[in-house]
């Protein structure tokens, strides 16, 4: 008889290290508004990791790259040849800020949910992830996304960027219309559902069965933190590119 | 607990823009715009480099051409030296030759004539030696 409740209390143990919290936030009060402090933490701890390892990195490049120099500069070719491909060859340069950031801010914030034992930090409610699996942050970054693509259309076409939404013709006006909302609504959801359904499947794997069977879903994890990335920079890019070029 | 909440904006939303902006500006100072234009300043330097190579190559084709005309010229010239000196050994040689043979048959003749000479002489004594030996002959066979 003293088995069962020992296993029991063992399992309630285990429950509570790994028990599912979703949409609990620790909040902070700024000048009488709240705040989600566990996502302002983790993601000062990734543009703190962007900062410093790319101060340390950049700061003496040589001509024949060391070896973190050589990641910087795959990485810094990898984001041109994304800009390139999707905003064309005369006018990527200019973006290049805006889609690397995006890339690695969101590469660096998905990967840092799927790697860092988050848990080890106690925080009064709620617990340290990604920073992307908070809506607020999917959504502050997908509205720049929008300003960008509307910034891209109207520098340089003027006025004329919004002929496009009566073409090829007049009727597909609200669709074209609704088509700004759409965009950043799919932007900042696909990752903020791809992104909590990732840690949510870790953790209940991890509630459910404690070892090796989550491994792969974690390495699935990995895998899928770096491709919503990717997607989220190419569409950002592929949207900044289409404003641009001339409907005709 | 409080009660949880999924989709709950609020000033979160605005300072993450400006987190992103800034870390934007910031990435663009430190990483982006100085190790691109670093790596571009290296690709012209490394294309020039390349284009310069290929100038050489014409250079090199050039002294190729001279080099191959010098050694044409130092050729001719070689074989022209060698062709005389052929032909003024073989007259040498001629000369040479023509002498020994002069002196070869000089002692030829006079070998010759020596012989000659003893022939006769053998010849002589011989006869007079036939002469005493047939008279001995005749004298055996025909007993007085």
């Amino acid at each position: 008889m003293s088995v069962l409740p020992c296993s029991i209390n063992t399992l309630k143990g285990i429950y509570d290290l790994s028990g599912v919290e979703v949409g609990q936030h620790f909040y902070w009060q700024i000048g009488g508004f709240q705040v989600h402090a566990q996502v302002l933490i983790t993601s000062w701890v990734v543009i703190a990791i962007l900062l410093g390892s790319a101060t340390i990195v950049v700061r003496n490049p040589q001509t024949i790259p060391t070896d973190g120099q050589n990641f910087f500069e795959y990485v810094l070719e990898f984001i041109r040849d994304l800009t390139k491909t999707q905003i064309g060859e005369e006018e990527y340069g200019p973006w290049v800020p805006f889609i690397g950031t995006m890339f690695l801010f969101i590469f660096v914030s998905n990967w840092s949910g799927a790697l860092l034992p988050r848990k080890i930090i106690e925080l009064p409610q709620g617990e340290l992830a990604a920073p992307t699996n908070d809506i607020n942050t999917t959504v502050a970054l997908a509205l720049p996304t929008s300003v960008a693509y509307f910034y891209a259309g109207i520098s340089k076409k003027g006025l004329g960027y919004f002929g496009k939404y009566i073409q090829p013709t007049p009727i597909l006006l609200p669709i074209n219309i609704l088509e700004d909302f759409t965009k950043p609504l799919s932007l900042s959801f696909r990752l903020f559902g791809n992104i909590l359904a990732d840690e949510l499947v870790v953790v209940v794997l991890v509630s459910l069965v404690p070892s090796l069977v989550p491994i792969p879903v974690m390495f699935l994890g990995l895998f899928t933190s770096g491709i919503q990335a990717l997607i989220f920079a190419t569409l950002a890019a592929a949207y900044i590119g289409e404003s641009m070029e001339g409907h005709h | 607990m409080e009660k949880a909440r999924l989709f709950d904006f609020n000033l979160t939303l605005p300072i993450i823009v400006a987190e992103f902006l800034f870390l934007m500006v910031a990435l663009d100072k430190i990483y982006f715009a100085p190790l691109g234009k670093f790596m571009d300043d290296r690709d012209a330097a490394i294309r020039e480099k390349l284009n310069s190579v290929k100038d050489t190559s014409g250079e090199v084709k050039q002294l190729e051409e001279q080099a191959a005309a010098v050694m044409k010229a130092a050729r001719a010239e070689i074989s022209a030296a060698l062709n005389q000196m052929k032909r003024e050994v073989a007259l040498d040689l001629e000369v040479k030759m023509a002498e020994g043979r002069k002196k070869v048959e000089a002692e030829l003749a006079v070998a010759l004539e020596n012989l000659e000479r003893q022939k006769e002489e053998t010849i002589k004594a011989l006869d007079s030696q036939i002469a005493a030996l047939s008279q001995d002959i005749v004298k055996k066979v025909l007993p007085l």
